[in-house]
This record gives structure tokens, C-alpha cells and sequence, in this order.
């Protein structure tokens, strides 16, 4: 099991979401930019990590059944995401890390908990 | 958005087909001179009525039952936002739809415009009843596709038939290869309309 906590240090995450939201287990992680390759290649409980904060974004992770996703570069998600975030009960956060940064970091999480597959935990 | 803005014309195209369009006039144009390139996508459908125009960027927004989401238009609007150009879709009951994309041709963001010939015989194969214009301008210069004229020129032979559609495919991608890319510098220009 993932320790969100953990996430949040270690990405330097701030949140966008209400504090009370209750954040969805964490399987694994998906890192891409383009709306139609996360469609097509990201999976359910994957944390999502991109430069991108259209609302699209929204849509798309509440097709696939995102966990979070991770702003990076230290972009903040406009009011309107946000807003559409919260009504879908979707955890969303920034971060000043980018792309390669936050991906390596969250990898070192995962693998450790051995939700990479083909690397062993420790 | 998607990796080639042929992806998002089949998408347009699609949805124009499901809706009940039986003529689809799809036209590129690319002019390098003053650095614009506009892909239009206009159908004789059943239009959109007021409140579904009003709601058509909504991605948490679709007309097909059993779909939480529609993306298809709001994702070619986060395309072409994202380049700095603008997108346009007019539409009323009973008058078909038309949506116009304009990208700057220079930009590093936008996505190249991909392969035209298959999107336009993936469009046929998919469907026999609908019939579809191709228009490619490049600097002003037109080359003009129209399966009604191919329908008659077939003599009752399906244009669904697996070696038509085939000729059909090698015909556009030389048609529309030496409408932009003839000459001895087609390599260089192809290379830029990758994007």
C-alpha cells in the first residue's frame, strides 16, 4: 500500500482539491502529455503525471479512473479544472518539479512497494 | 489533443456519420506563405440544436447514450489553443454542421497533419452510404476528390470494394504528395509539414 503521504513529500505536491477529499489507492503511475495516448495507455489507480491543466484533463482521468494527477513545472490548474476536479472528487495537485523529476521520484515510491512490474521492492 | 490532426478530422468526421450525415466535405489548406493551416470539416447531418452548441466544449458533455464524456471537440480545442490559433464550429437544425480549425504552420505544438489518405478511406470503408469531398489547396494550387464522380466512373461496383479502396488510398497520397511535396526540394518540404 502507498502512503500518500509519502508521495506529497517526496513530489512536493500542493494539493488543489478539498482537504477532505479521500485520496484512491495509488497501483502505479503514467507519465504523458497527449490526451489521447494517456486514453489509450494509462490504467485505473495510476497516479498521472503532466504540463497539461485544461479541463480536458479532468475528462480524460475520470475516463480512465485516475487516482491524481500532477501538475508539473509549477503551472497551477486554472479556477475552471479545479472547480471540474472537485465536482468529479478527483485529487489534483501541482508541483515545482518537472515531468522527468517528479516520474523519477514517484518510481523510486512504487518500486519500493513493488508496483513496478519487473522491479523487486527494497 | 492527438498525435496527428488527422486523428482529429476522423474523429469531426465520425461523429458526422453517426449523426446521420451522408456528404462530408473535408478540406486542407496549407499556406506557407502566410503561415496558416486550416482544416475544415462540414456535413449535411441534422446540426446541432441550441443547447447542445452551447454545451459542445464540455468534455463531461455527449449526445451518445451510455458515455459519460464526449472529447472530441474539446480536445481539438485544447489543440488549438494551445498553438494560438482558433476553432470555429457553426451549426443549426437542419443545416449541417462546420467545423474550421486554424493552426499557425509554424509552431512547434501543433501536431502534423498525418495521414490524410487513410483517414479519408478509413471514413469510406466504415460506412456505405455516406459520400465525401476532398479538397487539398496548398499555396493556392487544388487538388479535388469526390466519390460521387468515382461512384459513376465504378459502374455499380462498390467503392467499399477492398481494391478500390486500396487505389483509392495510393491515388490520394500521390495526388496530395505532389501537390505539396513535387519538385527537388520535397523532401525538405515534407519534412516541414511534419510540423
Amino acid at each position: 500500500m502507498i502512503d500518500w503521504q509519502e508521495i506529497v513529500a517526496a513530489l512536493e505536491l500542493t494539493p488543489h482539491h478539498p482537504k477532505d477529499l479521500p485520496l484512491p489507492p495509488v497501483r502505479g503511475a503514467y507519465c504523458g502529455d497527449m490526451m489521447s495516448d494517456v486514453l489509450a495507455h494509462a490504467r485505473r489507480g495510476d497516479l498521472w503525471i503532466t504540463i497539461q491543466r485544461h479541463r480536458n484533463v479532468v475528462a480524460v482521468a475520470t475516463l480512465v479512473g485516475i487516482s491524481g494527477v500532477v501538475v508539473t513545472g509549477g503551472r497551477v490548474p486554472p479556477e475552471d479544472t479545479v472547480a471540474l476536479a472537485e465536482k468529479e472528487k478527483l485529487p489534483i495537485f501541482s508541483t515545482p518539479l518537472d515531468n522527468f523529476q517528479a516520474a523519477g521520484r514517484l518510481y523510486r515510491i512504487l518500486a519500493k512497494a513493488g508496483l513496478v512490474p519487473g522491479i523487486q521492492g527494497g | 489533443m492527438m498525435e496527428e490532426l488527422a486523428h482529429h478530422i476522423l474523429d469531426i468526421a465520425r461523429n458526422s456519420v453517426e449523426a446521420g450525415a451522408t456528404r462530408l466535405e473535408i478540406t486542407v489548406e496549407e499556406d506557407t506563405q502566410s503561415g496558416v493551416l486550416r482544416f475544415v470539416v462540414g456535413d449535411n447531418g441534422p446540426g446541432m440544436p441550441e443547447h447542445v452548441r452551447r454545451r459542445m466544449l464540455d468534455p463531461f458533455f455527449t449526445t451518445k447514450s451510455g458515455k459519460k464524456v464526449g472529447l472530441g471537440l474539446p480536445l481539438l480545442q485544447m489543440a488549438v489553443q494551445r498553438c494560438g490559433g482558433h476553432l470555429e464550429v457553426s451549426s443549426a437544425p437542419g443545416q449541417g454542421t462546420t467545423v474550421v480549425a486554424t493552426f499557425p504552420y509554424y509552431c512547434w505544438d501543433r501536431p502534423p497533419l498525418g495521414d490524410i489518405p487513410r483517414t479519408v478511406v478509413g471514413l469510406l470503408a466504415g460506412s456505405d452510404q455516406v459520400d465525401l469531398c476532398y479538397r487539398h489547396v496548398y499555396n493556392g494550387q487544388v487538388f479535388e476528390l469526390d466519390t460521387v464522380e468515382i461512384r459513376l466512373r465504378l459502374r455499380g461496383i462498390p467503392l467499399q470494394t477492398p481494391e478500390v479502396l486500396l487505389w483509392l488510398r495510393q491515388h490520394l497520397a500521390e495526388s496530395i504528395n505532389n501537390l505539396c511535396g513535387g519538385g527537388e526540394d520535397g523532401q525538405d518540404r515534407l519534412a516541414r509539414r511534419a510540423g
